[in-house]
């Protein structure tokens, strides 16, 4: 069921964002549709997956660098949201990697690896919404952008909250298998709200206001 | 249409032989839903479907079949689970296999009609139904191999002489604790099978046995005029006072059979345990019977009560007798309708187990069987070491070795505890294959290499009568003390006392100390102590009455030899040399040779006092033995003899000296326990998550060291994760993880509580945030 449910949400997500950009660029063109609308579509979508793919993880990198300006980022600021970056990808694909592609729940090497950084990424999501808070406060803008970060951070509590209960000797089987079910659709729902927020993020044209 | 009347003659013929089918029909009566038995006052009827008289003169024994065939499906019955080994194709989960037992050559062959890994089929071993009956019969409940049609009855059986082991329903539903598990095991031993079952019923006593009868005794020659003391044929006085006016007997009957007469064939306890300790499954303690789980309807297809098995027998209820059935609140039953919780069952609640070792784990890995220690646990079962039979002579054994617990996957991919044993024979190598030996064939290549003991109790039973001798006479070799016992056998014990420096000792024992047999004296004395010499020249009389002996006895000291020379004692010079202490030996033509042989002193200090059986060296004779055995009867073919044990297989190379390998059949065979189930407070994991989960945890880690009857020091030795088909080195650093779970939590904890903080303040925030839109909208 879970599997579903998520493969589900992944592909929705996936072409929500690839039509949303492609109208969202029509727009900006100010192009009106025509007859032969999905004959560009199909062409936008090979064109924008072939410089994808053309463009070395360097350069990519160095590009997001240039319009986001990560490089004036502190060390501290950079290990921090890179630590996050990291935990969260890998928790990401191996909690469903398995869920999708096995048959056999998470185990073995990758599961250590889980649990290690899933404490690593506890504390590096504290330490995030410490330095970010006041930043996605809705006082100052009640934007997407915020609500996807709270979500997030929700759905981190969530995985933190379920993960320790898993730990501690004071819930029943069928409360842990509950336990088990949140921990996996609040794993879902923080993928899909850090998808979301990336996108909102990179998908924004204006560039960062240099803090100098 | 007329008939003619042998047309009628011939359908009444005919509709006769239908009857039993008519019968069986007839059997197929529902239940009318009355929970009591039936008072069961009925006839015994003999094997040829007649009425048993009691005060006959020679009357028959009861056959089950007539008996109790007229309400009860026979043909039916002997489909059973305990009964179908040979003919049902379906044969289920790996049960424990029948083991097949010789001692003397160190030999435990698994074997079984189930199509079961890793054993070993009758008749790849040779063994016909009659010998299977006769090695196995004492645990066996009858019917089945034990009751072969005509023409499965191979030429060397005494069929004619025994009758056939018939299944014995009273075994399981004799509500009476007459009932005698020892007495049908006696009754097998004699051959008596066509008595054995009212022999162990108490309905009668079983006197004489067909073994000792000629082969061409048949039922119908009644009994012996001719031998009233040695050859007397079976017969059956019954108990008349069981029997009312109409000849009718009452039968206590239990229609779930008491727990006690499973335990006659089922019982597993630890070797080393006492009675007093051992603990009773928590489902007994409860007061569930083995059968009320263990159920069957009149096929008597019982519900062994494993995962799986209502696929495999098609019957969708037997997976509510499961543990998972009965305890859990599975799907699968809600969806068939049926509850769970039969008989009280508990839910279990099991706390802080993670749901995937539910979902890993059979229930058994944790509650059932011996706990994981650093070794395994030895036990004995009721029919690998032959126990429950008593009589005079002991009938149960340490040989073969079961061990528990070892975690195997099941075929559902749960870890499941399993019992193990190693497989221990003779065989003859051909490529890959190894065929087994029966133990005869190696007894008589062998021969007295098997029997070290014997010439040691000889001596021993021949000093023994020595006339007034203040003690038991024994021998210290290698700081053991080796004396006679009651069986004929040696028993050793450990002396830490002072002895002459001399290889072998000989002793009486008095009161826990040892004087020498014969002590040191003035040699040179012209004229010996009286005392002395009477001792000298007895001991000297003694040996000359040992059997096969080809030197004569005498005694070495000094330069003086002591011997009795047609029939007088007498002193000579000893050439050789000299000796410090009186010597005992053999004398020939001036060759003075130990009273017990080197190679068979070795192999008693190997393996007398031990539970192994075999020396090294006595293997690589017996293996040698077995190819010059082989060399004279001129085959063609230069075979290779070998001895699988204690998970190795054990060769000559070509220096001529024993080397051990692996081989596939050194495997050891595998089964899965599911009892004794212990309480909650005895399961594996009570303590946490490092019961199992760490650095050298029993569960992961026990040393699995082969056990066999070689005493080797080359046994297979292995880590119990090796059978999980786990990697050790993963389960050792996961096991090292648990000692950073205390600092993690600590993390998870404090990172819940700021995230939950803040997000607390985020929303009041908020709150208020939306609350002051409102505001000034309006």
């Amino acid at each position: 069921m879970f599997s579903m449910i998520s493969f589900v949400s992944f592909i929705s997500v996936a072409a929500f964002l690839v039509t949303f950009s492609y109208t969202k660029q029509k727009k900006a063109k100010k192009e009106s549709p025509d007859k032969k609308q999905a004959q560009n579509f199909s062409d936008w979508l090979v064109s924008g997956l072939r410089s994808f793919f053309k463009t070395s993880l360097k350069n990519r990198i160095k590009k997001i660098n240039r319009k986001h300006l990560i490089s004036e980022l502190s060390i501290t600021e950079k290990i921090i949201w890179g630590g996050l970056v990291f935990s969260f990808l890998y928790l990401f694909l191996s909690g469903f990697f398995f869920s999708l592609f096995s048959l056999r729940q998470m185990f073995g090497v990758p599961l250590l690896f889980h649990i290690v950084l899933g404490g690593l990424f506890a504390v590096f999501l504290c330490v995030c919404l410490f330095l970010s808070a006041e930043k996605f406060s809705f006082s100052l803008s009640f934007s997407f952008k915020n609500i996807l970060f709270w979500i997030f951070m929700l759905s981190g509590l969530f995985l933190a909250g379920t993960s320790l209960c898993m730990m501690v000797p004071l819930f029943t089987y069928r409360t842990q298998l509950f336990l088990f079910e949140l921990h996996r659709y609040s794993a879902l729902t923080a993928t899909l709200a850090a998808v979301l927020f990336l996108y909102t993020v990179f998908s924004n044209n204006e560039k960062r206001k240099n803090r100098g | 249409m007329k008939h003619k009347p042998i047309q009628i003659i011939f359908f009444l013929i005919f509709l006769t032989g239908l009857s039993p089918a008519f019968a069986q029909e007839k059997k197929k009566i529902p239940w009318d839903g009355n929970r009591t038995v039936p008072v069961h006052n009925i006839p015994l009827r003999d094997e040829f479907n007649e009425t048993i008289i009691p005060t006959e003169s020679f009357p028959l024994p009861y056959s089950s079949r007539y008996t109790c065939e007229p309400c009860h499906a026979y043909g039916r019955i002997s489909q059973g689970l305990h009964f179908n080994a040979f003919s049902s194709d379906r044969h289920g989960r790996p049960g424990e296999p029948w083991i097949w037992v010789d001692r003397d050559t160190g030999s435990s062959i698994p074997v079984s009609y189930r199509d079961w890994p890793g054993v070993f089929r009758p008749e790849e071993l040779g063994l016909t139904f009659w010998e299977f009956t006769l090695l196995f019969g004492r645990h066996m409940t009858g019917g089945g191999v034990g009751e072969p049609a005509v023409d499965e009855r191979s030429p060397d059986s005494r069929w004619n002489v025994s009758g056939t082991l018939e299944i014995n329903c009273l075994a399981c539903h004799n509500n009476s604790r007459k009932q005698s598990h020892s007495e049908w095991a006696f009754q097998i031993l004699r051959q008596n099978f066509r008595w054995a079952a009212v022999a162990s019923s108490a309905l009668g006593e079983v006197g004489g046995m067909a073994s000792r009868l000629s082969g061409t005794w048949d039922i119908y020659d009644g009994s012996n005029p001719d031998d009233s003391e040695y050859a007397i044929a079976p017969y059956v006085r019954y108990d008349k006072t069981r029997f009312n006016s109409k000849h009718e007997v009452f039968f206590d009957i239990n229609h779930r059979p008491n727990d006690e007469r499973c335990l006659a064939c089922h019982s597993v306890s630890p070797a080393s345990q006492s009675q007093f300790l051992a603990e009773s499954d928590v489902h007994t303690a409860a007061g569930i019977k083995c059968a009320d789980c263990h159920r069957n309807d009149i096929s008597h297809t019982m519900i062994r009560g494993y995962e799986g098995e209502s696929e495999q027998y098609k019957n969708p209820s037997a997976s509510d007798f499961t543990c998972r059935g009965c305890h859990l609140r599975e799907k699968k039953s809600q969806k068939q309708g049926v509850s769970s919780g039969r008989l009280g069952a508990p839910y279990p609640i099991h706390k802080k187990i993670p749901p995937i070792h539910i979902e890993k784990l059979s229930c058994t890995a944790c509650h059932s069987g011996s706990l994981p220690q650093k070794k395994l646990t030895r036990v004995k079962t009721s029919r690998a070491n032959r126990l429950g039979i008593y009589g005079i002579a002991r009938w149960d054994m340490d040989f073969p070795a079961v061990q528990e617990p070892v975690f195997h996957r099941d075929s559902n991919g749960r870890l499941t505890p399993n019992r193990l044993v190693w497989p221990s024979f003779w065989g003859c190598l051909e490529g890959e294959e190894i065929s087994p030996l029966r133990p005869e064939t190696v007894k008589k290549a062998a021969g007295p290499i098997l029997y070290p003991e014997s010439e040691a109790a000889e001596i021993l039973s021949a000093l023994s009568m020595i006339p007034n001798l203040e003690g038991t006479p024994v021998f210290v070799y290698s700081g053991r003390v080796y004396k006679l016992n009651f069986d004929g056998e040696l028993d050793a014990s450990e002396y830490s006392g002072e002895i002459p420096e001399v290889g072998l000792f000989w002793a009486f024992k008095k009161n826990n100390s040892l004087s020498p047999l014969i002590p040191e004296f003035d040699r040179e004395s012209d004229a010996l102590d009286r005392e002395i010499e009477y001792r000298i020249q007895d001991t000297l009389e003694a040996l000359n009455k040992v059997k096969k002996q080809l030197y004569k006895p005498a005694v070495i000291y000094g330069n003086k030899i002591y011997q009795i020379s047609e029939g007088y004692f007498e002193i000579k010079e000893w050439n050789g040399k000299a000796q410090d202490f009186p010597r005992l030996c053999w004398l020939k033509d001036n060759e003075i040779k130990n009273l017990i042989s080197e190679f068979n002193l070795n192999a008693i200090k190997e393996t007398v006092g031990y539970s192994e059986l075999l020396s090294e060296e006595q293997v690589k004779k017996i293996l040698t033995a077995l190819s010059e055995a082989d060399a004279s009867q001129d085959s063609e073919t230069n075979k290779e003899y070998v001895y699988i044990s204690n998970g190795k297989m054990f060769r000559i190379n070509q220096q001529g000296s024993l080397e051990s390998s692996e081989h596939p059949a050194s495997e050891p065979v595998l089964w899965p326990l599911a009892h004794q189930v212990r309480p909650v407070q005895q399961s594996l994991g009570i303590n946490g998550c490092s019961d199992c989960h760490s650095w050298d945890s029993n569960f992961f880690f026990a040393d699995v060291t082969a056990a066999g009857p070689l005493n080797t020091k080359n046994s297979a030795e292995r880590s119990a994760h090796s059978f999980m088909g786990l990697g050790g080195l993963y389960q050792k650093i996961f096991g090292l993880s648990f000692y950073a779970r205390p600092f993690l939590k600590v993390i998870l904890f404090i990172a819940a509580l700021f995230l939950g903080s803040i997000l607390i303040i985020t929303f009041v925030k908020t709150l208020g945030f939306l609350t002051g839109l409102l505001e000034k909208r309006r």
